[in-house]
């Protein structure tokens, strides 16, 4: 007659063989919980797609608000009555030699870029005289923002009118680079986001459209 | 008894991790250690220091208890010195100004290098802060910051950024409750820009450029490591600290709102600053309501949100940060990545069964 075995020693056994199972399960389940955020980034990737808006046309830009906003307004007085809330939707950006078309949303945290474009809040708005900075993410919006030209067309509207910029330059900067976004007594349009555009990895580069105002 | 191995081998060094991980976590929640002040050395009896140039436009005015010297090394040219009234003497390359400069490294790393740091909002507009080390990769002062001693005169206040501190036009720094200038000090990474008007307060050690616009003036240094001094009607006086500080300030703390050491900052300031009680502490009449929220910092999102002031932006920031446009799904992949690649190392090199 075998003596039984009291509770607590099979507990501890079983504690044991749990706390066991646990160790050798340790690279394992660091093998799956790494393949698993591998995969979730990949998915959350290819899923974060923006709604493009309908692009607009050239002709229909210059039909819809008047012309006059992009000449005498913006220094003669205030093209907007307010300060647009943070993750408010200012409007539409289109690159028409791309045949892309964005929304624009102000601020630029991860919330409002996976939606569209962002414009950086400490920047003027779009139309107005000095530098109006847009950002948005380079696997998504701004993917193929290297594909702009120098004298390619930009057109922003927003509830001021439609505002036409001409690209004027591009370069790759350092993402710290601190005199990109410095006031301008002309209007410049920023358009930033990061580079190398097909880099798998963390960038510390940064590529740059600047466009002036007609 | 491969388990028992394993206790004792990799389950043992997780024992010291875990509270050491705990501890980094709460460290900076403990309160702020009473600091000493930035040793300056021989910098101390400069009130301007630089190091390529100086320039003066208009009548600017140098002086203070503690000196009144300005010094330039290794740059020879201080243009419109002329118009420049100075209590004490010019050195211009000398060994005096030298010296100064290599003092002025001292005190920089001195300063660079307090911890705690307490993390701070870009705008440090409409916030009151207790004694402590401050940082922000940008510091911004749009309307007024209050420094609070909370009665003690030795109480030191160090601000840290790694790049610019900038304020705008007729900003302002308020010392309350026995703050003394001469206790404050800013280590700025860059350059650091004063907007018109701006009445300024303690030590300011750039290490690339200081550009004074007009009519700013300051009751501290402007200490420029490589860089130039660019002056335009100011006043700078570079006081001792005072033994005793009277100011008979009733318990006017109470009244100012902002918690110091919360990183939210902002607050509904253009209401906090006008704490009717404050009005008790003389220097509180300087603290106009800061008008409108031109508070630039992105980091403040909720409290712009807050203020429906709808003064649209007027200008953009000088030298912004540009947007972190990376998408967050690069890093989770890359930890992704060095989790799966510990977890292989592992597995390869476990040690097999007996």
């Amino acid at each position: 007659m075998p003596k039984p075995i009291p509770v607590s020693e099979k507990a501890k056994v079983l504690a044991k063989r749990l706390s066991g199972g646990l160790i050798k399960a340790w690279a394992p389940g660091l093998v799956a919980l790494g393949l698993a955020l591998i995969v979730y980034a990949m998915a959350q990737n290819s899923l974060s797609v923006v709604e493009p808006v309908t692009a607009v046309s050239p002709s229909a830009t210059s039909a819809v608000p008047p012309s006059s906003n992009n000449t005498a307004a913006p220094v003669a007085k205030p093209l907007y009555d307010r300060k647009p809330e943070l993750d408010e939707l200012l409007g539409t950006i289109t690159l028409p030699t791309l045949d892309l078309s964005w929304p624009i949303y102000e601020g630029t945290t991860n919330k409002q870029l996976d939606k569209g474009v962002g414009h950086y809040v400490n920047s003027v708005l779009p139309g107005m005289s000095d530098n109006s900075v847009l950002s948005g993410h380079r696997t998504s919006v701004f993917n193929r923002l290297g594909e702009l030209r120098i004298g390619d067309e930009i057109f922003v509207e927003t509830s001021a009118g439609t505002f036409t910029y001409r690209v004027e330059l591009t370069r790759v900067v350092k993402r710290t680079d601190r005199t990109v976004i410095v006031p301008t007594p002309t209007g410049i349009l920023t358009l930033s986001t990061c580079w190398p555009f097909n880099h798998a990895g963390i960038t510390t580069q940064a590529y740059i459209v600047t466009a002036t105002l007609q | 008894m491969a388990n028992t191995s394993f206790k004792t081998s990799k389950a043992r060094f997780l024992i010291p991790v875990v509270p050491l991980v705990a501890i980094a976590l709460l460290i900076p929640s403990f309160g702020q250690a009473a600091q000493s002040p930035v040793s300056l050395g021989t910098t101390s009896n400069f009130a301007v220091l630089a190091g390529s140039t100086i320039t003066n436009t208009g009548p600017t005015t140098i002086g203070g208890t503690a000196g009144g010297d300005v010094g330039l090394a290794p740059g020879t040219a201080f243009t419109g010195s002329a118009s420049v009234t100075m209590s004490g003497v010019q050195h211009l390359a000398d060994t005096v100004a030298v010296d100064a400069k290599t003092a002025l490294v001292a005190a920089y790393n001195d300063a660079a290098g307090r911890t705690p740091v307490t993390s701070v909002a870009t705008e440090l507009g409409g916030t009151t802060l207790t004694p402590g080390v401050y940082g922000n990769p940008t510091l911004g002062l749009t309307g007024t910051l209050t420094l609070d001693a909370q009665g003690d005169p030795n109480a030191v206040f160090i601000f840290q950024t790694s790049s610019t501190l900038i304020t705008a036009s007729s900003s302002s720094v308020n010392m309350i409750n026995g703050t003394q200038a001469c206790n404050v000090f800013w280590q700025v990474g860059s350059s650091a820009t004063f907007g018109t008007s701006t009445s300024f307060i303690g030590h300011v050690m750039a290490m690339a450029s200081i550009t004074a616009t007009t009519g700013a003036t300051f009751r501290g240094q402007l200490l420029a490591r490589d860089g130039a001094v660019t002056l335009d009607t100011n006043t700078i006086t570079n006081d001792a600290c005072a033994a005793v500080v009277p100011t008979a300030t009733p318990s006017a703390s109470a009244t100012v709102t902002a918690t110091p050491s919360a990183s939210a900052t902002v607050t509904a300031s253009p209401s906090a600053s006008a704490t009717p009680s404050a009005s008790a502490t003389p220097a509180a009449s300087e603290s106009s309501v800061p008008e409108a929220s031109a508070t630039p910092s992105e980091s403040a999102s909720a409290s712009e949100s807050a203020s429906p002031e709808s003064t649209p932006v007027e200008t953009t920031i000088t030298g912004g940060e540009l947007p972190n446009t990376e998408t967050p799904w690069n890093l989770i992949g890359l930890v992704g990545a060095a989790i799966l690649l510990v977890g292989s190392l592992i597995w390869v090199f476990r040690k097999p069964r007996a």
